[in-house]
């Protein structure tokens, strides 16, 4: 049992992180939970609305259902592809090769990266004309498309280049892959199992809580896309943030564009709102759905 | 212990509690353009001006829309910032904006300005709220080697869209892989579009409410995509990607002719090929009305500590900061002459023509953004924008974009009854956005 000195030592040394969860995170949370109720342009009091904010998200508003829409298939499209990458990446890293480790550096250093410059060299990538990716094509006899400037294209450009990122989720990968004992290979090996077979009920297996933890991160991540549309579809004019026809509007922009370009703060807030309790909801799925696939050690699903 | 933590927490409380920034009085707080050059300018021309005048003025160079208006719900507004049109109407409904007829009663600089300038900083309710800081128009750029070695005459004062589509076709090269243009014609932005509209005789009230697409709009926009469709000039998307300025396309000969603004400090920085100026092209039977902008202003904050001393800092501002002299708002400087002086290659060059045109016939600024009102500007221009997006994109028919007219004004209705109802505006303007209301004529919806 804990003693009265020690729980108040303890208390002091979280204090600093609970003192900034409280006024930088929990405070404008509960403050944002108000203002949706209420219509504020930040020039005037806010005035109380109920739900109206809410009914209109939810029933009246066709560019958030296009913003849902966008972010749900940016989310499907990139997060396992992301997670494929990444393992694939961690299994090629597993190796005890000679320079491996710049490597594992190498792929990891793009996911530090700040993700407006990342989005800088990767406008130059899809530049139509003199980028990388349509010089590459073109050597292959492909016309490249027009990237982020074409409404087919421009979702999957995103998603290509969410896989600059994948480092972090490469490394949680590697930890896992080099935390399976190496008697389970070997013995999956005395009973005949190939390398494939050996993957499947061998490695899958035992990184599963790390799939499982690398999904819910990257689902939740992945709903609060911004930054890359933000910077990289609106370089024609400002307000044009989104295009084109709205291809790569997603919900956090849309928030942004209602908050800070209509100061419909209320709204925005809704928004907001909204958009924690899809995150809610699929983080709540995926941790039922665990349960069937994921093998902790010790035998406990 | 407690004592430790609650010492914590008053050292956090306290240094989240910024001090009153409001200005004392004889001292100005100038939320300026975030630019290093204009600003070491000011700096420098501050302390001459607060000799002469008694005003100190402080800048606050410019951090982002988000702010500013965070600062005036804090109600530590710097005293003088920039305010579009877009914007000044809803910050004056809310009372944030400083009526100037009661410090600018009888100054003679009022006179100085032109009176466009001053009626564009009138708001719903016939206040003066802000005072436009720069007029600029624009202007077809045009090549000379180019149209040289074509053996095309320059464009003159009236030439017409015609003789325009002609040029453009003589000087587009099809050199490329594929028959594919190597150089096209020209280029015009998408948003010049509204400035080509009020030359073929549309005509939009400013802080307008709802959206208004004539035929004679919808005539552009065909003639426009057509400029696209016969290869004569680049499609929009591509220019987009390209990530091009304008002065790259005109400078490396990717295009002959080129719409942009008049003047345009970094497009006559960086050609270094000969060039001229040209005014917008005619359209038959059409009165010449040239876009003419003086859509954003310098604004008072209605919360200023000392509004005369604010007054006569915005005064020196836009007629006595060196920074932005010739100014071309005043009547009685010589604009022309002053850039003219600055840089050479304007003499001859036509800009003189295309400025002197647009002051005869002033058409105003018919930007979306700008043409409607601050309670009307989202609800269409975030239903627009896509659409216009597939027009240019040639996805949407110009005939099927008429269509969503009534559709998008339904939806700008919507959200002004809802604004009526949840905001707190002026009494004044309340009246006027229940009379906008009363003449929306929209179509019931389906």
């Amino acid at each position: 049992m804990t003693s009265g000195r020690d729980g108040r030592t303890g208390y002091l040394y979280i204090a600093p992180w609970l003192i900034g969860f409280l006024l930088l995170t929990a405070g404008p949370m509960c403050v944002s939970l108000y203002l949706s109720t209420t219509s504020w342009t930040m020039l005037t009091p806010p005035v109380q609305v109920g739900f109206r904010n809410y009914a209109a998200i939810l029933t009246d508003d066709p560019i958030f259902t296009v913003s849902l829409l966008n972010t749900l298939v940016y989310v499907v499209l990139s997060v396992p592809l992301g997670l494929a990458v990444a393992l694939g990446l961690a299994l090629l890293l597993d190796q005890k090769a000679k320079g491996v480790a710049i490597f594992r550096t190498a792929f990891f250093l793009p996911s530090i990266t700040n993700m407006v410059a990342v989005a800088m060299l990767w406008l130059w990538i899809f530049n139509p004309e003199y980028g990388l990716l349509n010089a590459l094509l073109q050597h292959v006899g492909i016309a490249g498309p027009l990237w982020l400037q074409s409404e087919v294209w421009a979702k999957p450009s995103l998603v290509l280049m969410s896989l600059w990122g994948v480092g972090g989720t490469m490394m949680i990968f590697l930890a896992a892959l080099q935390g399976i004992p190496q008697e389970l290979y070997e013995a999956a090996e005395l009973d005949g199992a190939g390398p494939l077979s050996r993957f499947i009920h061998v490695t899958v297996p035992m990184i599963s809580p790390a799939v499982l933890f690398n999904l819910v991160v990257g689902i939740i991540g992945t709903f609060q896309v911004f930054t890359q549309a933000f910077v990289m579809t609106g370089t024609a004019q400002p307000g044009t943030e989104g295009g084109p026809n709205n291809a790569t509007l997603f919900v956090v922009l849309y928030l942004y564009k209602k908050a800070f370009q209509e100061f419909r703060m209320g709204y925005a807030s809704a928004l907001a709102w909204v958009l924690f309790f899809l995150i809610l909801a699929a983080t709540v799925a995926q941790m039922r759905m665990a349960k069937r696939w994921v093998h902790y050690e010790g035998g406990e699903r | 212990m407690r004592a430790c933590i609650g010492v914590v927490i008053l050292a956090v409380f306290v240094a989240g509690c910024g001090g009153n920034q409001q200005s004392a009085p004889g001292t100005v707080t100038y939320n300026c353009p975030a630019n290093a050059v204009e600003v070491a300018v000011l700096q420098k021309e501050i302390p001459a001006f607060a000799e002469t005048s008694g005003v100190t003025i402080v800048l606050h160079p410019f951090s982002g829309q988000e702010k500013l208006y965070a600062m005036m719900a804090a109600d530590k507004a710097p005293d003088i910032f920039y305010t579009n049109s877009t914007m000044r109407d809803e910050l004056a409904a809310s009372g944030r904006l400083l009526d100037l007829r009661t410090v600018a009663a009888h100054d003679p600089f009022v006179g100085r300005l032109w009176p466009h300038v001053v009626d564009g900083g009138m708001a719903a309710d016939s206040g003066w709220y802000s005072v436009g800081n720069w007029e600029f128009t624009c202007g077809v750029y045009y090549r000379k080697d180019m149209f040289d070695a074509a053996g095309i005459a320059y464009p003159d004062s009236a030439w017409t869209w015609d003789e325009m589509v002609a040029a453009a076709r003589a000087l587009t090269r099809r050199s490329g892989p594929g028959g594919a243009p190597a150089r096209y014609g020209i280029y015009c932005g998408s948003h010049f579009v509204e400035a080509l509209e009020i030359m073929n005789g549309s005509r939009f009230p400013r802080g307008g409410t709802r959206l208004e697409l004539p035929a004679t709009s919808r005539e552009v926009y065909r003639r426009y995509l057509d400029l696209m469709n016969d290869g004569l000039m680049p499609d929009l998307r591509t220019v987009q990607a390209l990530g091009m300025q304008a002065p790259q396309l005109l400078q490396t000969g990717r295009v002959a002719m080129l719409v942009e603004a008049v003047p345009h400090q970094s497009l006559i920085e960086a050609l270094t090929v000969p060039w001229g100026v040209a005014p917008l092209p005619r359209f038959p039977g059409k009165a010449p009305a040239y876009f003419r902008s003086a859509s954003g202003g310098l604004s008072i904050s209605s919360h200023t500590a000392d509004a005369r001393a604010s007054w006569k800092a915005l005064k020196w501002i836009i007629g006595g900061a060196s920074t932005y002299q010739p100014n071309p708002v005043l009547r009685d400087v010589d604009f022309v002459g002053g850039w003219e002086s600055r840089y050479a290659a304007l003499r001859g060059s036509g800009f003189r023509e295309v400025w002197d045109l647009s002051l005869r016939h002033n058409g105003g600024d018919p930007r979306f953004f700008v043409r409607f009102s601050s309670w009307a500007s989202a609800p269409i221009m975030e239903r627009l924008q896509p659409l216009l997006d597939r027009v240019w994109a040639r996805e949407l028919p110009v005939d099927e974009l008429a269509a969503h007219v009534d559709e998008i004004n339904r939806a700008a209705r919507t959200q002004i009854e809802t604004s009526l109802r949840t905001s707190v505006y002026g009494s004044s303007f309340r009246a006027r956005i229940e009379t906008d209301l009363q003449t929306m004529e929209v179509a019931p919806a389906p």
